[in-house]
């Protein structure tokens, strides 16, 4: 296990490795020169050349990489174009709202999703059944937007019980938590559903009868662990996601996520910023990844690392 | 006479289907006495397992509509609520399927699957229930059991996977044990050895044994009597040594012929029943070995013949050409 995880963590230098030559391409690909942004159409040519030299732009390209991969894992993501902070310090004050964000989410997602989905392939062509399917399928569809106002619409303006925008702590969370987790859960129920169906039809499931097991203990004991298997991944790869932050629902509920600094970064060719926040992105999901590799072997013994 | 532990009574099933109703069982009646072996014996689809499942209850209530009586002990099974039927499910009575590789849930220890009958069935403490499963895996002749207990069902092999079965369906000292073609899917040293592990299991905690088996090998070795089952129905029913030396329907001598014979020297193919047993809803009226019965008379697609007996002992057979034979004999 132990040898597993060094070796999963080499590999990941090494994929970080690779999205360093991307993000440091990116720059030189995309049209713009940064000089001339920073200091606009108007400075003069001795101006621009200054701010290059500073910049170090005009170096080789392979010196110019060689200087950015070394500050890059020296944790040193350059300076913001425009604010003039450090990108590493601009991204770690946005991202606890983040992750307690998609953290809050993933949660409700996994128990309304796995519940309902559950449920509904017990309760398989019934009036239940058919409910799960059509409120998830509405879930999935609804676009995310209009799930945000609705909820600030009830539960912060009609009842009050919440901030109608921006973060006065966790609770300030919790909307935009339920906009995010509506439609995963949607998907997740879905998924558990089918999952649970084949489960059903297994041999095992019937051993577990003719022992004489209720229902409840068949489902939750023998099938559960077995259906979730396929859901956990799933759940993943939407945690992964949302840690990159949840551009619309930043913005409806003026939260300062990782989000809205993309938004901010790319919508002023912040090069420095938005090269920061790719790469820390990429680590973040890479982990995520990691994690929910090592939370499968938990759940399913004929996994094994060695 | 011994006690009679099963007596099963005119069972009918039928399942509901999109294309209507399909007669899976059309009136099986048998006996089970205390100790006795019975096996029932035929092809794919002609109902044996779907009576196992029946006895046991597993049978979807929605789907299968059942008539009949099904009588353990002094108990009416086909009677009983869900929750009642739990209570003799594993206890009293228990089976073991065919298939051990997939049986067996993937993600639990071997020691939590075994430790779970008693825990459902018992108020032994978590320590007498993990002493009990151990003493039980030593019995079905698990080796280094303490092991075994904490792994997994991929890390056992086919035959030791069936070991790990019958051990469940052995933990509670079951009055009557299921045994739906316990050994089809293993190799065939380690069937022989399954098949002596149930029977000395079986002699020693005076188990009736339900025998389910399309190998007629595996009922010579086991069985004390035979029931022949075609098209969900008895066709024959005899003990074992008279359907072995005098078969009297024509399925089951068809039967017999199939079993390859190393001494005959003549004999060098095989001798198959032609065709297929009918599919379920196929046959309305007659007998529904005729198609493939090479002495298939016009009655035979008339009329069914009832279950008559033979003269010979407890022998019976559904078939017109034994009809007033017992006068002969």
């Amino acid at each position: 296990m132990r040898r597993y995880v060094i070796k999963r963590l080499l590999s990941l230098v090494g994929t970080l490795l690779g999205v360093s030559v991307l993000i440091f391409l990116m720059v030189h690909l995309i049209p713009g020169d940064p000089a001339t942004q920073i200091l606009g159409q108007f400075a003069t040519p001795e101006a621009i050349s200054q701010m290059r030299a500073t910049l170090g732009l005009d170096q080789p390209l392979w010196q110019q990489y060689l200087r950015f991969v070394g500050n890059l894992f020296a944790g040193d993501l350059g300076t913001s174009l425009f604010t003039g902070e450090k990108v590493w310090d601009q991204i770690i004050n946005r991202f606890p709202i983040t992750m307690q964000l998609a953290i809050l989410s993933v949660i409700i997602a996994a128990i309304f999703g796995i519940l309902l989905g559950t449920i509904a392939a017990v309760k398989q062509n019934t009036i239940v059944d058919r409910l799960v399917v059509l409120t998830s399928l509405l879930g999935i569809s609804a676009p995310g937007f209009w799930i945000a106002l609705f909820l600030i619409w009830i539960f912060a303006y009609k009842l009050a019980l919440f901030p109608i925008s921006g973060y006065e702590g966790i609770h300030s969370l919790l909307l935009p938590a339920i906009t995010l987790g509506m439609a995963e859960a949607g998907m997740i129920a879905r998924m558990t559903r089918s999952s649970m169906l084949e489960v059903i039809k297994q041999d095992y499931m019937r051993t577990a009868e003719a022992k004489g097991a209720a229902l409840f203990r068949i489902i939750l004991s023998h099938g559960l662990p077995n259906a979730i298997i396929p859901v956990v991944t799933m759940l993943g790869l939407q945690f992964g996601s949302l840690m990159a932050g949840a551009v619309v629902v930043e913005t409806v509920f003026s939260l300062q996520g990782i989000g809205s600094l993309a938004i901010e970064a790319i919508s002023k060719r912040d090069m420095p910023t938005i090269q920061g926040m790719v790469f820390f992105m990429a680590l973040i999901f890479a982990l995520t990844n990691l994690i929910v590799d090592l939370i499968y072997s938990r759940i399913d013994p004929r996994i094994h690392f060695d | 006479m011994k006690e009679v532990l099963l007596e099963v009574k005119d069972l009918r099933l039928q399942f509901k289907t999109d294309k209507g109703e399909l007669p899976a069982l059309q009136g099986i009646s048998f006996q089970l006495k205390k100790g006795e072996t019975v096996a029932l014996v035929g092809e794919s689809g002609c109902g044996k397992s779907v009576t196992s499942l029946a006895i046991m209850g597993l049978l979807s209530r929605a789907n299968a509509q059942m008539e009949g009586s099904i009588r353990f002990r002094d108990i009416l099974l086909n009677q009983l609520s869900t929750g009642e039927l739990r209570n003799i499910r594993g206890k009293d009575i228990a089976m073991i399927f065919q298939e051990p590789m997939t049986s067996l849930n993937p993600v639990h220890t071997i020691g939590r699957q075994l430790e779970e009958v008693y825990q459902l069935h018992t108020d032994l403490s978590k320590k007498e229930r993990q002493a009990k499963a151990i003493e039980m895996l030593k019995k079905v002749g698990v080796p280094r059991a303490e092991d075994i207990m904490r792994e997994y069902p991929h890390q056992l092999s086919g035959g030791m996977k069936q070991r790990v079965m019958i051990a469940m369906a052995m933990a509670c000292n079951p009055d009557l044990l299921i045994a739906d073609e316990p050994t089809t899917a293993l190799d065939v040293t380690i069937q022989a050895q399954i098949l002596e592990l149930m029977n000395d299991l079986k002699e020693n905690d005076h188990t009736s044994l339900l025998l389910i088996t399309h190998d007629l090998g595996v009922v010579a070795e086991m069985a004390d009597r035979v029931l022949v089952m075609y098209y969900g129905e008895i066709v024959e029913e005899a003990d074992v040594v008279s359907l072995f030396s005098h078969p009297k329907h024509p399925y089951t001598i068809g039967l017999l012929r199939c079993i390859p014979d190393l001494d005959e020297e003549e004999k060098l193919r095989l001798d198959p029943i032609e065709g297929s047993v009918p599919l379920l809803g196929e046959v309305t009226q007659g007998c529904a070995f005729r198609f493939r019965c090479s002495q298939a008379e016009e009655r035979c697609y008339q009329e069914k013949p009832p279950l008559m007996a033979t003269g010979t002992g407890t022998q019976a057979v559904r078939c017109w050409l034994y009809e007033n034979k017992e006068m002969a004999v």
